[in-house]
């Protein structure tokens, strides 16, 4: 008898459910790398990776609802919980892969262009940022289904989109010493989020019936 | 004989519908049928024993274990099939395997592949391209592939064609050749429990109304044909349910020898699982 990996194997089905969207993604990353970076447009595109890490588990709970999986799920041998720990590992896999790429794209810009290279402080910032978003969608996704959740989306990418454009009309776009101990709170206070994101989704999908 | 499953006094409240104390035990070794028309009450049973719905009361033991102790335990002995397959249109039968091998301690990669094989399921193939048929193939494939000791089917078979209905039978069939194996079938085609169940069990209104060897059902219940007059003279204790048409009155009787006996001139006609089904959902309580 070999041992049984649950979480993997409920992670293997996101990934390999997620391989379409992933490649479109890609994609979308590529051309919008090509027309931004050129630009020194590259905020951008970190603001475009860390919003690709949250919306990959949403999509797989949405494709979740889709083929009724949950239903089949809970009759395999894994509980409750080990179901919303799967989406947070999954989420979590998506921000550190989209937090390094950002890092290499900044570190190869610094290599060619140290005099427009990217403040760390806007990566961990644009970090904050999709982490909190996460956070915040997850439990609305499992509340309220994929359905309604859609719409809570948009509202919270707005919300985003009016806090970093508020950022900028405060502070600018230029790194000050003030500004990297207030990011790194933030960024504290996002992984802070996510844990008590993580607590409230169990105490949901633990009454949820399906 | 131990049983698979003893469900006792089962409950499960919805603001529009209940189950009320669903009390039924499935020995090892044997099929039965789960009775009753749409919204009878069938998946909501499955759906609460297994805990994807929360009971309201009553205990549920599925090998002798209590399910909410013994959950994952259980869980990993058990295979189940609902009505829509329920892996993702993106995939395929060869991901299935992937995901369910690292889920399933028991999973059985070339069993499954026989199976495939078996049912014509190409590896490759995207769940999307697949047909109604196929699909369910492969959730039956899915639910046999990690050796399970109990099946739990819920309506598997409707919405095929008599060909496939078949050749899934067969499947079951084969599955109770080990005599620590079971399946509890839920299904409102009462022709494929005439083919392959042992003990049927019928839901109506969120209520079990019968549970019995299908022999012993089929051999102890009869239906009365009277007029209303023939009918208003009779002893009602021996009966069950009553429908009535322009024709007269149709009777479920709980047994029929008894009755023959006592009216030996009145017609009694024998049961059909179809005919006992009806009978509960289109008649009423006498």
């Amino acid at each position: 008898m070999k041992p049984a990996f649950l979480l993997p194997g409920l992670m293997l089905k996101d990934l390999l459910n997620l391989r379409p969207m992933g490649k479109t993604l890609l994609l979308m990353f590529f051309i919008f790398g090509i027309i931004f970076i050129p630009m020194g447009n590259i905020m951008t595109v970190y603001f475009l990776l860390m919003i690709f890490a949250a919306l990959l588990p949403m999509t797989s709970l949405s494709m979740d609802d889709l083929a009724k999986w949950d239903r089949y799920a809970l009759t395999m041998p894994v509980t409750r919980q080990e179901i919303v720990r799967s989406k947070y590992l999954l989420m979590l896999v998506f921000f550190v892969i989209a937090f390094l790429v950002s890092g290499t794209i900044a570190a190869v810009m610094m290599y060619l262009d140290p005099s427009n290279a990217t403040p760390l402080w806007f990566m961990l910032l644009v970090a904050a940022l999709g982490i909190f978003y996460g956070a915040c969608l997850i439990p609305l996704l499992y509340k309220f289904g994929s359905e309604k959740a859609r719409y809570l989306m948009f509202v919270l990418m707005i919300a985003a989109g009016v806090f970093l454009v508020g950022w900028f009309a405060l502070f600018g776009e230029s790194f000050t010493g003030d500004l990297l101990p207030f990011v790194l709170t933030l960024d504290a206070a996002s992984i802070a989020a996510v844990v008590a994101s993580y607590f409230v989704s169990v105490r949901i999908y633990e009454k949820k019936e399906f | 004989m131990s049983d698979a499953i003893c469900v006792e006094k089962l409950c499960k409240q919805y603001p529009d519908f209940s189950l009320q104390d669903v009390s039924f035990c499935l020995p090892k070794g044997s099929i039965m049928g789960f009775i009753g028309e749409n919204g009878a009450g069938k998946t909501t049973t499955i759906k609460t024993m297994l805990g994807i719905a929360k009971k309201t009361g009553g205990s549920v033991k599925l090998f002798g274990l209590d399910f909410a102790d013994h959950e994952k335990e259980i869980k990993s002995r058990i295979g189940v099939v609902f009505d829509e397959c329920s892996f993702h249109d993106t995939l395929t039968a060869a991901d299935v395997a992937k995901i369910l091998g690292k889920i399933y301690a028991d999973w059985d990669d070339p069993l499954y592949l026989r199976y495939l094989r078996q049912f014509g399921l190409p590896e490759k193939k995207k769940i999307k391209e697949y047909s109604r048929g196929m699909k369910m193939k492969l959730s039956i494939a899915a639910a046999l592939s990690h050796h399970p000791d109990l099946l739990i089917l819920d309506e598997p078979t409707s919405g095929l064609d008599p060909v496939v209905r078949e050749e899934i039978l067969d499947i079951f069939l084969e599955f109770i050749q080990d005599e620590e194996h079971a399946i509890l079938l839920s299904s409102h085609i009462t022709s494929d429990l005439d083919k392959i169940a042992d003990y049927l069990t019928f839901i109506h209104e969120g209520k079990i109304v019968l549970s019995k060897s299908k022999d012993e059902l089929l051999e102890d219940l009869g239906i009365l044909k009277c007029s209303r007059e023939e009918f208003d003279a009779l002893d009602k204790k021996s009966f069950l349910t009553c429908r009535t048409n322009q024709f007269g009155c149709e009777v479920l009787i709980k047994d029929k020898k008894e009755f023959i006996v006592r009216h030996p001139e009145m017609i009694v006609d024998p049961v059909s699982t179809e005919s006992v089904m009806l009978m509960y959902a289109r008649g009423t309580a006498v």
